[in-house]
């Protein structure tokens, strides 16, 4: 039943840039409950394909459903209404509030859109503390530091209330101690229900946390499985060591 | 010290404050006629009133959701002949009012609808072009007598109170307005606009709307400033509610109280009303001048304007103890 | 309508396109190098009108010259106006709350320093040239606006090759196209913004010039080609300087034929229909849709 209606659903996605094909007749589908990760060498188009599916660019042609409804081209604020909601790989706080008012902002636009303002910071806090951030409520979101602002973001995602959270190298630039909790943070989402869509450069990283993992390579699908398929696919390997184009030389 | 910490001791300072000090003020304002005050100074706080509203509706736009216009004269001329020809047909005013909050609402939109789908310096453009392009059309109307303005005629005999009390009570109005939205839904989602509009996208919030919205009540708020005021002159010309000076003077007053808070407009805009006339008359030549300067200097060096200055004094003497 | 009407509101309509386009190009300029919108354009065209008058009321320069010479005062009135306060603004890429009123109280100040230099008279410059007429075939077109249209095209010819073959003109064009990759390949901002920002405002000072040999001012002169300018950066798409020629046209067009139809009173309301409807029609600017087409192709 659930592939008949995949959460998230991305049927030959090509996006061109002038001449150059970005990403081209990508397809899969994310299942409920999973966290599918994409990775691929720099340049193999992530980011472009995070864009299609979070709604910040339209794909030169293709489908993305979800749940069998077409998203393709739909703008942010409409996706968060259907349960899509992103984080920023380089985080946007909203520097001039506090960290609770971001994430209230979150709880009032999100998916059940709360309107009451006491309903309101009592799901805001609710959030931070699952991101571990709650004792930073009330201090301004600038001067907060580059982990707890990505916690930020997860906590004002996961405050819409979202069925399918979208995440964008949410790793980057953190340390080991806090990758390894940012990771156990993701699991637990999963755990939760919400669906996770993560893209990394770290292949340590989504390798550990994924349960299904797709490999970008020149803005074309180059493979898709477990994290052990993927680690074991010759192609994958070729395309992060190139053994055999070093062969060829 | 970062801008967005002094914005937020200005917040703290504003709201320790906010509490009991609005109905004080309000109190005292509203008893104020029992002492007997002279005409003149009733004259002065009545447009004080209007300039604190307009003020207050300017930052609705600006401050919170971080729109910058050039053109609120606009609604407050359209607002002014509303009301003005209303009554001259014989409907009351508080009608009359109400239908200068809605054309005023109806003309934000001529601007809004096609500027407000685009980011970027195109709604700042376009508040100039509309506020020049309106002047230039009422100047050359007839049937609201063109340049040389329009008279109302009231058969009602004519009681200043009255006119004070309504400016109050738009006044309040406003500030009610404001405060309300500054924590609520509506003002978070206009604040986040303002701060990172693509982030606030992403977290559900559609700007479009959202700035119609808010430009449509600010727009309202001063339409019924101008109708107001309209009443009380019973002589309006294009030149005067029109005016680019009436522009210059609503957005100005915001940003000497502070931008983006709820006080800082009230301040604004008592400081400007009791202070401007003073100005014009001692400096006919050169006021525009002044505050031409003034706006290059608090931007450059206090952009929170006199509450984000209290605000820093505030922290520093609390730092000291 | 005969042809010879047709003709001779296509031959006027050109000639105000190219002042037209000499008044918007600084702040195409101003704009695509530091994401600004020039509001005190209005109040440095008011001062290139001024200064051009003065040089032919005191010293006899012929006005058109004058005009010229009004350039280099400016441009250093430009430079040092970024120098002083434009500077200390935060970089953004796109225009800010502060900018706009930063610039708008530049406006504010240099307009009412006018009034109280110049005081509130309308001024103009008159010579022999201004009322003089040149006969092609059976159209009429006016020496000085010929004139000034000549001059103009000088100055954005003279534009382009600065932009093109000098090394500055080619910083403030890698600055328009793409900030960061500028600033990687060792393009000093500061600098560059400050040139081109004396730019803009040499050119307004030049169009103002110019402006003021065709029309009479006072220290309010420029609002009404602020708007123009506006609609004109507006549909050239912002920080295209070919934009700014096409956009002259375009306005320039649509004001001469719209004569036809509706008073002259309400010109200005035209330039504002239009930019409405640029914006919600068009609103990358033409260059969009030349953009699009090519992308089509």
């Amino acid at each position: 039943m659930e592939d008949a209606d995949p959460i998230l659903e991305v049927d030959k996605v090509t996006r061109y840039f002038g001449g150059l094909a970005a990403v081209k007749d990508v397809s899969f589908k994310v299942r409920q409950g999973q966290i599918f990760g994409f990775m691929g060498p720099n340049g193999a188009g992530k980011t472009t394909l995070f864009s299609m599916i979070a709604g910040a660019l339209k794909p030169s042609s293709g489908k993305i459903r979800s749940r069998g409804r077409d998203i393709t081209g739909a703008p942010a604020f409409k996706l968060i209404k259907l349960g899509i909601a992103r984080t920023h790989q380089i985080v946007r706080p909203f520097r001039e509030m506090t960290v609770l008012e971001n994430v209230q902002v979150a709880v009032h636009f999100g998916k059940q859109a709360v309107t009451g303002r006491a309903a309101a910071r009592e799901r805001a806090i609710e959030a931070l503390g699952y991101a571990g951030i709650d004792q930073l409520a009330n201090y301004p979101a600038a001067i907060l530091s580059v982990g707890h602002q990505k916690r930020l973001e997860i906590a004002r995602a996961l405050a819409t209330d979202p069925d399918l959270l979208l995440s964008d190298e949410i790793c980057g630039g953190l340390t080991h101690a806090e990758t390894s909790e940012m990771l156990a943070l993701l699991r637990r989402i999963r755990d939760s229900g919400t669906t996770v869509m993560y893209v990394e450069h770290d292949v340590k990283a989504i390798t550990s946390v994924c349960d299904r993992i797709m490999v970008l390579n020149y803005g074309r699908k180059l493979a898709e499985g477990t994290p052990d398929e993927i680690q074991n696919d010759p192609a994958v390997i070729e395309a992060y060591l190139g053994t055999r184009a070093r062969g060829r030389s | 010290m970062n801008a967005s910490s002094v914005v937020i001791a200005a917040q703290r300072v504003a709201r320790w404050r906010s509490a009991p000090l609005p109905w004080l003020l309000l109190a005292a304002l509203a008893a104020l006629p029992l002492l007997s005050p002279s005409p003149n100074f009733v004259r002065l706080l009545f447009t004080t009133f209007l300039w604190v509203t307009t003020s207050m509706a300017w930052n609705l736009v600006g401050g919170f959701a971080g729109q910058v216009s050039f053109g609120f004269a606009v609604f407050y001329g359209m607002g002014a002949y509303t009301t003005a020809l209303l009554m001259n047909t014989g409907v009351d005013p508080v009608p009359a009012f109400a239908a200068s909050a809605l054309s005023a609402a109806l003309v934000s939109l001529v601007v809004g609808v096609p500027a407000f789908r685009l980011r970027g310096p195109y709604f700042a453009i376009a508040t100039i072009g509309i506020s020049e392009a309106v002047r230039v059309v009422m100047t050359n109307l007839s049937f609201t007598g063109g340049a040389s303005g329009y008279r109302i005629v009231e058969h009602r005999p004519f009681h200043q109170l009255e006119h004070y009390y309504s400016a109050l009570l738009l006044a309040a109005l406003a500030f009610v307005i404001s405060a309300l939205i500054a924590h609520a839904k509506f003002g978070l989602g206009l604040q986040a606009i303002r701060q990172d509009e693509d982030a606030a996208a992403d977290l559900g919030v559609n700007p479009y709307p959202y700035k119609l919205a808010v430009h449509a009540l600010a727009a309202a708020l001063t339409g019924v400033a101008g109708g107001v005021f309209a009443r009380y002159a019973a002589f309006i010309h294009p030149a005067g509610v029109f005016g680019f000076h009436t522009s210059v003077h609503i957005l100005l007053m915001p940003v000497i109280g502070g931008i983006g808070t709820v006080w800082g407009p009230v301040l604004g805009g008592f400081v400007f009303g009791i202070v401007e006339e003073e100005i014009v008359a001692s400096f006919p030549q050169v006021h525009l001048l002044i505050y031409g300067s003034l706006l290059i200097l608090i931007i450059l060096f206090e952009p929170g304007g006199i509450l984000g200055g209290l605000g820093k004094l505030f922290r520093r003497f609390r730092g000291r103890r | 309508m005969t042809l010879v009407d047709f003709t001779s509101l296509m031959v006027s309509a050109l000639l105000l396109a190219g002042i037209y386009a000499v008044m918007s190009v600084g702040m195409t300029v101003i704009y695509g190098v530091m994401k600004i919108v020039n509001l005190a354009h209005a109040g440095f065209m008011m001062l290139g009108a001024y200064l051009a008058l003065e040089l032919f009321e005191r010293f006899q320069i012929d006005p058109i010259l004058a005009a010229f010479l009004t350039f280099p005062v400016m441009f250093l009135l430009g430079g040092a106006v970024h120098w002083v306060l434009v500077r200390r603004l935060p970089h953004a890429d796109e225009p800010t709350l502060p900018s706009l009123l930063l610039m708008f109280g530049l406006w504010l100040v240099l307009q009412n320093l006018g009034y109280l230099i110049w005081g509130n008279t309308d001024r103009s410059i008159f010579t022999p040239r201004t009322l003089s007429v040149v006969n092609v075939g059976p159209i009429a077109i006016s020496t000085l606006r010929l004139v000034v249209f000549i001059a103009a095209l000088v100055c954005l010819g003279l534009l382009e090759a600065w932009l093109h073959y000098t090394w500055f003109g080619r910083s403030v064009r890698a600055l328009i196209q793409n900030r960061y990759a500028a600033l990687i390949t060792g393009v000093h901002e500061d600098r560059t913004a400050g040139i081109a920002f004396g730019l803009g405002i040499g050119f307004a000072g030049l169009a103002g010039g110019l402006l003021g040999s065709l029309y009479s001012f006072d220290p309010d002169f420029g609002r009404a080609f602020l708007i123009r300018a506006f609609v004109i950066i507006v549909l050239g798409g912002l920080d295209s300087i070919s934009g700014v020629a096409i956009g002259a046209l375009v306005l320039a067009l649509v004001e001469t034929f719209s004569i036809i139809f509706v008073p002259a009173g309400y010109q200005l309301a035209i330039s504002f229909a239009l930019l409405a409807l640029v914006l919600i029609v068009l609103p990358g600017g033409i260059a969009s849709l030349l953009a699009k087409a090519r992308r089509l192709a």
